[in-house]
C-alpha cells in the first residue's frame, strides 16, 4: 500500500468515490486543495445528471462542488488511473456512474472483482518491479530522520549491500552538511514540497556524491501542521557535478591567471608611471641645469666683456701716464741734466727704469689675456725650419752663443703665430739662463708616439729646483730677482696657456746649476 | 687763425701726449703750422662747419688723431673725414695707446692712412712721431 501512496505523489488531482458515493481516497493534490476533506453524496442524481458533493470541513473550500457534464470525462480519467493501480475502485466508480447497471449485474461484478484481484496482484508485481528498477532513488523517512522505505536504486546509489543495511542509517547522515536536511524540512513545513534540491552527500564508504532530489511531505490528518512522513526521489548528478567542478576550477584558475596577469600589468603600469615621474623629474633637473648653465654662460660672457673692457682700459689708460712720466723724465734729463747732482741723476734713472719695467709688465699681461680670446688656426708646421728661423732671429750671428743643436724634428699641428710665441719664449729663456755658463748649449729634440708629438728644449744653464716645477708657470712668478735676470714672470705662463689651448701639456724638469728641460706634448 | 696755413691738425685730449707729440715734431721743425684740438666735438666742428674749403683754406696736409676722445670718438671722426668728398684725401694718422687688433682693423677698414701705437719709451716716441710727420708731409707735398 505504501508503494501506491508513494506513487501518488506523482499524479494529478484525482478524487475517488466509494460504494456510498463518498469520496474516500484522494491523492495528495486533492488533499492539499481540500484540506480535511470528507465529501458526501447528497441525493440520487443520475450519471448524466449533476453530482453534488459537499465539503464537510476545511476552511478554504467549504461548500459545494458541482461536477456538471464533466462527469464522463472524469470517469475516463479515473479509469485510466485506476486501471494502473486501483482497479477495484474503478469498478465502484463505474457503479457510481451507473448505479442501475451495478444492481443488475452484480454477478458479473463479482467475477470481474475476482478477475480484478488477480490483475491487482499482477499489476502490483509490475509496479514493484518498476519501483525497484527505476533509475531514481525513492525513499520515505520521518521528520526525525528514520528512513522507512527505499527502493533498490537507493541501495545501489549509496553503495549499501541491502535495504536492511541502509535502513539503519539515519537520514541526516546522508548530507555532508547536516544543515541541508534542516533547510529541506523547513521548506517542507512551509510549502509541503522541496524541489530540485542539490546537495552534497556521502555514500556508505564515505565517498562523496552530488544528488538532485524532490521531496514532498505528508501531513498528519489529526495534526495538519505535523509532517507524518517525507517522500522523496533522488538522482545522482555527481558526473555532471564533477564536470561542473572541473569547469569551475578551470574557471577559477583562469580567473586567477587573469587576476595575476592584471596585477602584473598594474604593477608594470605603476612602474611605468614611476619611471615616467622619474623621467619628468630628470627632465626638470636637466632643464634646471640647462638654465643654470645658461646663466653661467651669460655671467661668463659678462665677465669676459668686463675683462675685455678692463684690458682695453689698461692698454689705453695705464699706458698714457707711463708715457707721460717717461717722456717728461726724459725731457728733464735732456734739458736739465747739468743742473742735477749725482744723486738727482741716479734718482731720475731709477724712475725711468721703473717706468720701463711697468710698461713691460702691462704689455706682457695684455699679451697673456689676449691669448685666451684668440681663435686657433691650426696648420701642419715644418718644425725644423720653423724653430731654426726662430733661433736665428734670437741669436746674433756675430755672437754665435749659445750653440743651438736642433735634431730631426717631427711635424707639429697648431697655430703658427701662437706656437712661434711659445718657442720664442722657451728659447729666449734658455739663452737668458745660460748667459753665465762658460760653454752654453741648447738642444732641441723631438719624437712622435701614437699621434702625440713631443718637442724638448734643454739647456745647461743655471737650472731650477724641481720643487718649483709647477710654480714657474704661474703669472708673475719668478725664481730670480730682477737684478739677476730681467723679465716680468709672464713668459712661461704664456707658453703654458698656448700649449693648453692646443689641448697639449708642458712638463718642466730642472737641476740647480746643471740645466733645465721643457717638454711640450702636442696632439697631431 | 683766419687764412693761416695749417700743416698738421692734432686731435688729442691728453695734454701730456699732446705736448710730447708737439715736442717731437718741433725737434724736426715740423710743428710750425700745427693746430691742436682737445676733443672730438670741437674737431668735427672745425672740420665740417667749414668743410667746403677746410682743406683749401688751411691747406691741411695731415691729421694726427687719437682714438679715445671725449664726446665723439676718434673712429667717428675718422669715418666723417673719409666719407666727406672734400676731406677724404687728407692723410689721417691714428696715434693711439691701443694695441688691440680690433681697433687696428676698424681703423684700416675706415681707410686710415697709418695706425701708430704710441711707444712709452721717450726716444722711441720721439723718433716715431717725427718720422711719420716727415713721411706724410713729404708725401703730401709730392702729390701736390
Amino acid at each position: 500500500m505504501i508503494a501506491h501512496e508513494l506513487f501518488q505523489i506523482m499524479l494529478d488531482l484525482c478524487p475517488i468515490k466509494d460504494k456510498n458515493k463518498v469520496l474516500s481516497i484522494f491523492n495528495e493534490k486533492v488533499k492539499s486543495l481540500f484540506k480535511n476533506i470528507s465529501i458526501e453524496y447528497v441525493s440520487g442524481q443520475k450519471p448524466n445528471e449533476k453530482f453534488k458533493y459537499e465539503l464537510k470541513s476545511g476552511s478554504d473550500f467549504y461548500g459545494t462542488i458541482v461536477f456538471n457534464n464533466e462527469y464522463k470525462k472524469l470517469t475516463e480519467e479515473n479509469k485510466y488511473y485506476l486501471n494502473s493501480s486501483c482497479s477495484l475502485l474503478t469498478v465502484i466508480l463505474e457503479k457510481i456512474a451507473n448505479e442501475e447497471l451495478l444492481k443488475s449485474d452484480k454477478k458479473a461484478l463479482e467475477s470481474i472483482t475476482k478477475k480484478q484481484n488477480t490483475e491487482i496482484k499482477e499489476s502490483e508485481a509490475k509496479f514493484m518491479e518498476l519501483y525497484e528498477n527505476t533509475p531514481v532513488a525513492l525513499f520515505r523517512s520521518t521528520v526525525e530522520g528514520h528512513v522507512l522505505e527505499v527502493n533498490m536504486e537507493m541501495v545501489r546509489m549509496y553503495g549499501f549491500d541491502s535495504k536492511e543495511d541502509l535502513l539503519n542509517r539515519p537520514a541526516v547522515d546522508y548530507y555532508t552538511d547536516p544543515g541541508d536536511r534542516e533547510k529541506i524540512i523547513g521548506l517542507l513545513q512551509k510549502t509541503g514540497e522541496a524541489l530540485n534540491i542539490i546537495s552534497k552527500e556521502t555514500k556508505k564508504d564515505g565517498s562523496l556524491l552530488w544528488v538532485k532530489s524532490n521531496y514532498r511531505a505528508t501531513f498528519d490528518p489529526e495534526n495538519p501542521t505535523k509532517i507524518k512522513h517525507i517522500d522523496g526521489a533522488a538522482i545522482d548528478i555527481t558526473a555532471s557535478k564533477d564536470y561542473e567542478h572541473e569547469l569551475n576550477s578551470y574557471r577559477d584558475e583562469l580567473e586567477e591567471r587573469v587576476k595575476k596577469r592584471t596585477n602584473e600589468i598594474e604593477n608594470q603600469s605603476v612602474k611605468l608611471k614611476e619611471s615616467q615621474k622619474a623621467l619628468t623629474f630628470l627632465l626638470a633637473d636637466v632643464n634646471e641645469s640647462r638654465k643654470e648653465l645658461e646663466n653661467v654662460v651669460k655671467e661668463l660672457a659678462e665677465v669676459n666683456k668686463d675683462l675685455e673692457s678692463f684690458s682695453y682700459s689698461v692698454s689705453h689708460d695705464l699706458r698714457a701716464p707711463l708715457r707721460a712720466i717717461n717722456g717728461f723724465t726724459q725731457i728733464l734729463k735732456e734739458d736739465y741734466y747739468n743742473v742735477l747732482d749725482d744723486e738727482g741723476k741716479r734718482i731720475m734713472n731709477v724712475i725711468i727704469s721703473n717706468v720701463n719695467s711697468m710698461t713691460q709688465l702691462i704689455d706682457d699681461l695684455l699679451a697673456f689675456t689676449r691669448i685666451g680670446r684668440k681663435v686657433l688656426v691650426k696648420n701642419i708646421i715644418n718644425t725644423n725650419n720653423f724653430i731654426r728661423t726662430i733661433a736665428d732671429e734670437l741669436i746674433s750671428p756675430l755672437q754665435k752663443k749659445p750653440a743651438i743643436i736642433i735634431d730631426e724634428l717631427p711635424e707639429i699641428l697648431g697655430d703658427l703665430n701662437l706656437l712661434k710665441q711659445v718657442f720664442i719664449n722657451l728659447i729666449s729663456n734658455a739663452i737668458k739662463f745660460t748667459g753665465t755658463v762658460p760653454e752654453p748649449a741648447i738642444k732641441i729634440s723631438g719624437k712622435e708616439e701614437s699621434k702625440i708629438v713631443q718637442i724638448t728644449i734643454e739647456d745647461n744653464g743655471i737650472g731650477f729646483d724641481n720643487k718649483y716645477g709647477e710654480k714657474i708657470f704661474e703669472v708673475f712668478q719668478r725664481l730670480h730677482t730682477v737684478n739677476e735676470y730681467e723679465g716680468a714672470g709672464v713668459g712661461l705662463s704664456i707658453v703654458k696657456k698656448i700649449v693648453e689651448k692646443h689641448d697639449g701639456k708642458i712638463i718642466a724638469y730642472g737641476t740647480p746649476g746643471k740645466g733645465a728641460r721643457f717638454t711640450i706634448h702636442l696632439k697631431k | 687763425m683766419e687764412n693761416k696755413e695749417i700743416d698738421i691738425l692734432l686731435i688729442e685730449d691728453n695734454p701730456n701726449d699732446a705736448e710730447l707729440t708737439m715736442r717731437a715734431l718741433r725737434k724736426k721743425d715740423l710743428a710750425n703750422n700745427l693746430h691742436w684740438i682737445k676733443d672730438g666735438e670741437e674737431a668735427l666742428d672745425f672740420l665740417l662747419s667749414e668743410n667746403k674749403n677746410a682743406r683749401l683754406k688751411y691747406n691741411l696736409k695731415m691729421i694726427l688723431l687719437d682714438l679715445k676722445l671725449p664726446k665723439i670718438s676718434g673712429f667717428q671722426i675718422l669715418k666723417h673725414i673719409k666719407n666727406n668728398e672734400n676731406l677724404k684725401n687728407i692723410p689721417v694718422v691714428v696715434l693711439t695707446s691701443s694695441k688691440e687688433d680690433r681697433d687696428l682693423s676698424e681703423c684700416y677698414s675706415n681707410s686710415v692712412n697709418s695706425y701708430i701705437v704710441k711707444p712709452v719709451d721717450f726716444s722711441e716716441f720721439m723718433e716715431t712721431v717725427s718720422s711719420i710727420g716727415i713721411y706724410w708731409l713729404n708725401l703730401n707735398q709730392s702729390i701736390k
